[in-house]
């Protein structure tokens, strides 16, 4: 009697959801343990976290989430809010003198805010482990932002690139009385033919 | 298991919660992509982009279709970049009239999907929150049937419900795990980021710290606690319009309009699936 009020179909689609909700469930801690573990600076190699990763680039898997949008986690803005980035670009004219300068951005809101996007490599750079291939990808990266920049100005002026750390007081310095932000220079590149 | 299936297979009396997510996230679709039209180029082409895609294909699998793939390919046929571009947007924004309308929706669905994700995967550093929920919300219409008499539909809604709570219930144990969510510093770094503070200053408040301090703690308790609320009957609609508040938010002071919109459309759907069911009748 069973069997016939949950019949197979009935039981392929129960697989089918619980099969989803386990990739959800394994996205969400997975991008859990990596932030608390970047946050934090705590030692990655723990067997939950090798665990975690072995499952989580099982290829099918992989193919499956990246088709989706299931490799999500959904921290927003947790474990911290990140630190953001500003680009600056100066025009140079021939003698390399500064003509004029500007922030990045392109033309519409929307695209600049998916730009910023970007903005996670150079975080990357200061806050991971990266090697010296990594810091050569940035430059790479830069380049070719500049090269873009040039080319719009027709290569009329030279473009020095730079990539800054933006930082905003924290509430606590603010309240006493600090209240300017400050730019760190992370990254450069001038680009001239 | 008898609860189980009863949970999991309700009698759906109406299918209003899809029709609505459907358009709604078909509309959302259409305006998020026009938004980008006159810098489609700068983000997706191969060789006129900000960054060359010579570039940024080194973090693109093999297994993953990308734009810039298929102007390669078709660049080897004799068919130019700028034709393989128009066609790809000629056929996306088809392919999102057909889900619109309702035509077919689970194939139409999985069209527009695989072209999302075409697009978005085409440098993944551009991508954000938002294109995440649109491929999962289009994954979601490509799967659930419209036949109200579909065995499949109650299952799938049922994920989609606990999808969301598990959504909410990680957004809050993130930031509860984070010491900053305790002392409003986070709310404080979030509305002062370069990209939020072009429109409204609300720099005041950094003069009433308790301030922040509250929003942040009634942020996490508010994302953690979502899970359990929003499934009682007598206050889910309440917890929900609290975290579309949050979103409206959100949107208006960290500038990110689109994916607040997604959002407020998930917790909407969410809150019309809660109201077409009764339970089987045994």
């Amino acid at each position: 009697m069973k069997k016939q009020e949950f019949p197979f179909r009935k039981k392929i689609y129960l697989t089918i959801t619980f099969t989803i909700i386990s990739i959800i469930l394994l996205s969400s801690v997975k991008t859990t343990v990596d932030s608390v573990c970047n946050y934090y600076q705590y030692d990655k190699n723990t067997p939950l976290n090798n665990f975690l990763t072995s499952v989580y680039n099982i290829k099918p898997l992989r193919v499956f989430n990246s088709y989706t949008g299931f490799e999500t986690g959904y921290g927003f803005f947790g474990t911290n809010v990140s630190s953001d980035f500003v680009i600056i670009y100066d025009l140079l004219d021939k003698q390399g003198n500064k003509v004029d300068s500007k922030k990045f951005k392109l033309n519409t809101k929307e695209a600049s805010v998916r730009f910023t996007s970007l903005n996670r490599l150079f975080l990357d750079k200061l806050t991971g482990d990266k090697n010296e291939m990594f810091n050569k990808y940035i430059d790479i990266v830069l380049k070719e932002m500049s090269k873009h920049i040039y080319n719009q100005y027709n290569g009329k002026y030279g473009v020095h690139l730079k990539v800054y750390l933006y930082n905003y007081p924290t509430l606590q310095d603010y309240v006493k009385g600090k209240n300017k932000t400050e730019l760190f220079l992370t990254n450069e590149m001038t680009y001239t033919k | 298991m008898d609860r189980i299936y009863t949970f999991f297979f309700t009698q759906q009396n109406n299918n209003f919660w899809l029709t609505f997510f459907r358009i709604a996230v078909s509309l959302l679709i259409i305006i998020h992509f026009v938004s980008i039209l006159p810098d489609f180029k700068n983000l997706y082409s191969v060789n006129e982009g900000v960054i060359g895609y010579n570039v940024t294909d080194i973090f693109v699998p093999d297994y993953l279709i990308n734009l810039p793939k298929i102007i390669i390919f078709f660049d080897t046929m004799g068919i130019a970049p700028d034709t393989t571009i128009l066609s790809f947007k000629i056929l996306f924004l088809a392919a999102l009239g057909t889900l619109l309308l309702g035509y077919k929706q689970n194939l139409s669905a999985l069209v527009v999907l695989l072209l999302q994700i075409a697009l978005v995967k085409s440098n993944s550093y551009y991508a954000y929150g938002v294109d995440f929920f649109t491929s999962m919300s289009l994954f979601y219409l490509a799967i659930i049937p419209r036949d109200l008499s579909s065995i499949a539909l109650s299952p799938f809604k049922r994920l989609f419900q606990i999808h969301v709570s598990i959504v909410y219930f990680f957004a809050g144990f993130d930031k509860i795990i984070g010491t900053n969510w305790w002392n409003g510093e986070n709310i404080w770094k979030a509305i002062n980021l370069p990209f939020a503070t072009n429109t409204y200053d609300i720099t005041f408040l950094g003069h009433f710290p308790i301030l922040l301090t509250v929003f942040g703690l009634l942020t996490v308790i508010l994302e953690l606690t979502y899970p359990f609320f929003v499934w009682q009957p007598k206050i889910s609609k309440y917890w929900i319009y609290l975290t579309i508040l949050m979103h409206v938010g959100i949107a208006f002071i960290l500038n990110l309009y689109f994916f607040s919109s997604i959002m407020i459309i998930w917790n909407l759907t969410l809150l019309f699936s809660f109201n077409n069911e009764k339970p089987t009748q045994s």
